[in-house]
């Protein structure tokens, strides 16, 4: 508690610190002239919103920011896009390791180390590093869940703003997550997937038996006590239906497993999919199991060289309908949440949205999938995934939409603090030109390349090349004194995109960047102006 | 063996790259179920029943609504029947392979334990695995999915009908009994396992006496549910706990659950007899069984079954004294007597296996067709459903080119519940809309590929579940997913 308040001291402290003087009150701010997305399909072209102390106070067209807000104000030039808020977005399924006491000890009686449905999350467990990576992509709120077993715990709820644990816990319980992904280590049951199946089998019947044995012995002791199975007790609210039972599947025929392993009745399931649900919709009859769903599209395979034609059609129609999946499951009444489960990175997540809205998902739908439909779920409907008075102040400021390959966001807002990922400034540069540039990628060295921008500084366009290898850039934009500029991996052989930010100083620049190879360093001069470019 | 596993995972890794694309272009899930004409005439075959009717020639043969109607001459077909005109082609019942691994995934054998009769081949039915479309075009019809042969006491089987496209749920037979398997001899006690996994037991008395044990175990934990009171009575008692392993094996003991063991010596048999005997139920089938022919008599007596390799033997030590005509022996002993694969590869030419049994012993031609047939039908306790061609039973049949125990026959067409799920020339008008298919596909590719500005293609996740040649002593095996090869790497390093 003492920690707790000397963090919420140095949090307001710097708040203070980095506001201007006449803020009198540090956790109020208001977000003035924006384009506000309350929810998918209620937009406000022009408003305020108003947060105070972490919690939205008010929002709308006509709002006036109270006189001791901090004022948010955002210049655009002209032609440039809206800037607009948006909820912050919710992933519903985030697995994360758990760091085991005892690796090495024996698994004591009464007990199967693939069973743990007592298991919570603990502040140790908070991965911060990938809090921060999912916070930059946009994301506001997780359900966090252990990785591994085949009863895996309790998920546990939590802002996703820094100072760990103990400043973002919503809910520490919340369902039970389960799957036939675990084999036991040391040659020990199970070691096969019949076998995991079969222990799960055994283990639904033992925790019904155990709260018959043990209520029956504690009114009559006198006879044989039963034997005691730790944790399989705290299966009971999910098998009561009191909490959902989120299923983790791995494939297809997984998929057909679990639906005929729950059959219809008490349980409330949840299923976290696997993209290849397209293929036997039919299995899920008229139980409209609602999906947690990843969009990790495949790759396209390179086909442009004839000696690589050799790719199975089965490859190629995974790659070509896989896209379809989210509309084909919506169209067949499948309720709907995504989850960045599967992506090298959470922000890949957006090409991948945009994919599927291209294959005819409702883009309302897909945003609400990322907000008011895990809100709802997870018990936070009037909390979360909603621009609301009285919700959590968890938004994204985003310079024109959310819901493009690669979005711009600038801010992200938890509990009302504001994490700046690009400050949005107008151009304060002319970039264009040849720019000679080295990236260094830490243990891999050096690497050469050249940067070519044109255009007029508010609708630029330009080229990598690295290594005799031309890539058009996918977007470059102009902020003060920043360039920012992203590039299609697959031509580097990875997946995603690649983002590279320079300071530019006069002719010479330096800055770092971003890719699914991981992080480098950029730096580097302009060796020619735009004029010079055919000299090149 | 976790170092085999380890070589084996190694050598894949190294084949992915090179092999990975080497799948088949049909796929289950996209693949239609056939229609079911309300009736079929099969005109002019010569019909192999299976029964007792003989080889009818000139004959015809009428499905109505998925079963067998009549069979005879002259039959005259009913409005908007589908007729096949079969003259010089022989009509036999589907085959029926009563030990097959082909269609499980996530591993053959859960090896952790002596006995595992908790766990299901229900559970993990693979109706994807290219091996169901093969073996249609062999004449399969039916197969026996059972778990491996590395325990005492193995897990439940599921005996599935192969429609090609059905969920494993729809596979499943739903007809045929409750069934385990059971093995006896090297693998249950580890002769050929890594010497760090020791288990219990290690020698074949060993074997015998752990079943003993389960048995009396099983035995007790019925009695202790059965004695259990209901109502009111039960309220402040504590229940038994549930244990599934020990309900899988009294169901044995109450005559509920078939046992299909694997053995190959004549010793341990017996002494499984023995046992069964004492405990009062009989075991259904030996497979392998290849002493079967010094206890025949024996094995008739018992009431066993004996369902075999006819040319498969000395892979290993406990594997020396097989013989060719370990079939005939049986049979002329009154051993309800079948032929199995136990591989995917072998399963689509099981009328061969049949053939050599007439060149091993003489036996009769028709009868030798039982072996693969009717009396492999009988030891999965479905012989009035599948395996004979008679009034009532299910359409499940095979249109032959030529006589069927000849190397020279093809399958033309395969029916399984009066459903057409293999058609030679319906396959070969299938590849050329394959060939459509991918064509257009390569070309949405390739414009993908050439698409600068949206050319990013999401995550990186492989576009294709992995598949792979196996390793080399066995690379006829290929366009197997990693997990239908689980079982190959067990089964060939053990020697079945």
């Amino acid at each position: 508690m003492r920690f707790l308040s000397v963090i919420l001291l140095c949090a307001a402290a710097s708040v203070a610190v980095s506001a201007e003087l006449r803020q009198p009150a540090p956790g109020a701010h208001a977000l003035v002239d924006v384009r506000i997305v309350l929810e998918p399909g209620r937009v406000i072209e022009s408003g305020t919103v108003v947060i105070r102390d972490g919690v939205i106070e008010a929002v709308g067209a006509n709002v006036t920011p109270p006189a001791d807000a901090r004022l948010h104000t955002f210049e655009r030039a002209e032609g440039q896009d809206p800037i607009t808020v948006f909820p912050g977005l919710i992933d519903p399924y985030y697995p994360v390791s758990i760091k085991k006491d005892d690796d090495n000890g024996e698994t004591p009686p009464g007990r199967h180390e693939l069973i743990n449905p007592d298991r919570q999350l603990t502040a140790g467990d908070w991965p911060a590093d990938r809090v921060a990576e999912l916070r930059r992509a946009g994301f506001t709120t997780a359900l966090m869940v252990a990785d591994d077993g085949l009863l895996r715990g309790s998920g546990m709820l939590a802002n996703l703003g820094e100072h760990g644990l103990s400043n973002n816990l919503l809910n520490p319980q919340f369902g039970q997550v389960a799957s036939f992904d675990g084999r036991s280590s040391n040659r020990q049951f199970p070691g096969s997937l019949m076998g995991a199946v079969a222990l799960m089998r055994q283990t639904f019947a033992d925790a019904q038996w155990q709260a018959t044995a043990r209520a029956a012995w504690q009114r009559n002791p006198a006879q044989a006590r039963p034997e005691w199975l730790e944790g399989v007790d705290a299966l009971a609210p999910a098998l009561a239906g009191q909490t959902p039972l989120i299923f983790e599947s791995q494939d297809l025929l997984d998929t057909l497993r679990i639906l005929e392993f729950i059959e219809p009745g008490d349980i409330n399931l949840v299923m976290v999919g696997h993209g290849a649900e397209y293929q036997r919709l039919g299995a899920f009859g008229n139980r409209r199991i609602p999906h947690i769903l990843p969009l990790d599209f495949p790759d396209a395979p390179d086909v442009r060289d004839e000696n690589d034609r050799n790719v199975s059609l089965e490859m190629l129609r995974r790659w070509d309908r896989a896209p379809n999946n989210p509309r084909q499951l919506a169209e067949a009444g499948i309720p709907l949440m995504f989850t960045s489960h599967g992506l090298s990175s959470p922000n890949q997540i957006f090409a991948n949205l945009v994919k599927a809205i291209e294959r005819g998902l409702d883009a309302d739908l897909a945003l609400a999938s990322l907000t008011t439909a895990p809100a709802d779920w997870l018990g936070l409907g009037d909390r979360a995934g909603r621009i609301r008075s009285g919700a959590m102040a968890n938004l994204l400021v985003v310079e024109g939409d959310l819901l493009v390959e690669s979005p711009s966001i600038s801010q992200v807002w938890v509990d009302g603090k504001q994490y700046v990922l690009a400050a949005i400034v107008p151009p304060a540069i002319d970039p264009a030109g040849t720019w000679d540039l080295v990236l260094g990628l830490g243990g891999m060295g050096d690497v050469e390349a050249q940067l070519v921008l044109s255009g007029p500084v508010s609708r630029m366009e330009g080229t990598l090349s690295v290594m005799g290898n031309d890539t058009p850039l996918t977007e470059v934009r102009v902020s003060g004194e920043r360039v920012i500029a992203t590039i299609d991996a697959s031509r580097f052989g990875g997946s995603g995109t690649i983002s590279i930010r320079l300071d530019v100083e006069g002719d010479r620049a330096r800055g770092n960047g971003s890719g699914p190879f991981g992080e480098f360093t950029v730096r580097g001069r302009r060796s020619a102006g735009p004029d010079e470019e055919e000299s090149i | 063996m976790r170092h085999w596993i380890l070589a084996g995972l190694i050598s894949g890794l190294a084949f992915t790259t090179a092999q990975a694309d080497w799948t088949p272009d049909i796929e289950a899930w996209n693949s239609p179920q056939p229609e079911q004409p309300d009736a079929v005439l099969i005109r002019n075959a010569t019909i192999w029943t299976a029964t007792d009717k003989g080889i009818l020639e000139n004959h015809d043969l009428l499905i109505r609504n998925g079963r067998i109607d009549r069979i005879g001459s002259g039959l005259s077909a009913p409005r908007g029947a589908i007729e096949i005109d079969a003259e010089g082609h022989h009509v036999t019942p589907g085959i029926i392979d009563g030990h097959s691994h082909a269609a499980i995934l996530g591993g053959v054998n859960e090896a952790t334990r002596i006995s595992t009769a908790d766990v299901r081949i229900r559970d993990v039915i693979d109706s994807e695995s290219i091996n169901i479309y093969r073996q249609l075009a062999g004449g399969v019809t039916t197969i026996n999915l059972l778990h491996g042969s590395a325990n005492a006491i193995g897990g439940q089987m599921s005996v599935i009908k192969m429609r090609w496209g059905a969920s494993p749920a729809e596979l499943v037979f739903d007809a045929a009994p409750e069934g385990i398997k059971f093995a006896l001899g090297e693998n249950p006690k580890q002769s050929n396992w890594q010497a760090s996994e020791l288990r219990y037991p290690q020698t074949r008395h060993g074997v015998e006496q752990i079943i003993r044990d389960k048995f009396q175990q099983a035995a007790d934990y019925r009695q202790a549910m059965d004695s259990f009171p209901s109502g009111r009575a039960a309220r402040d008692r504590v229940p038994p706990r549930p244990n599934h392993e020990l309900e899988a094996i009294a169901e044995i003991l109450n005559s509920e659950r078939d046992v299909h063991s694997h053995a190959y010596r004549a010793d341990e048999m017996l002494a499984l007899m023995r046992l069964a005997e004492q405990f009062d139920f009989v075991i259904k089938t030996f497979q392998h069984v290849l002493e079967g022919y010094k206890i025949a008599p024996r094995m008739a007596e018992h009431g066993a079954g004996g369902s075999t390799f006819i040319d498969w033997w000395a892979f290993k030590y406990e594997a020396i004294d097989g013989t060719g005509f370990n079939p005939a022996l049986m049979h002329q002993s009154g051993v309800l007597t079948a032929l199995h694969s136990d591989n995917p590869e072998l399963a689509r030419r099981m009328n061969l296996e049949a053939a050599k049994a007439v060149r091993y012993g003489g036996v009769d031609e028709h009868d030798a067709l039982k072996m693969v047939t009717a009396w492999a039908a009988d030891q999965l306790g479905v012989g009035d459903r599948i395996g004979r061609l008679a009034p009532g039973m299910d359409a499940d049949l095979v249109i032959w080119t030529a006589h069927p125990l000849s190397t020279r026959a093809l399958v033309d067409q395969t029916w399984v519940d009066g459903r057409r799920y293999f058609d030679r020339e319906a396959d070969q008008r299938m590849r050329e809309k394959l060939e459509a298919e991918r064509a257009e596909l390569m070309a949405r590719v390739l414009d993908s590929n050439g698409d600068n500005a949206n050319g990013n293609d999401g995550d990186g996740q492989d576009s294709a579940p992995e598949r792979r040649r196996v390793h080399s002593f066995a690379t006829h095996l290929t366009g197997y997913r990693q997990s239908e090869l689980d079982h190959d790497e067990f089964c060939i390093f053990h020697d079945h």
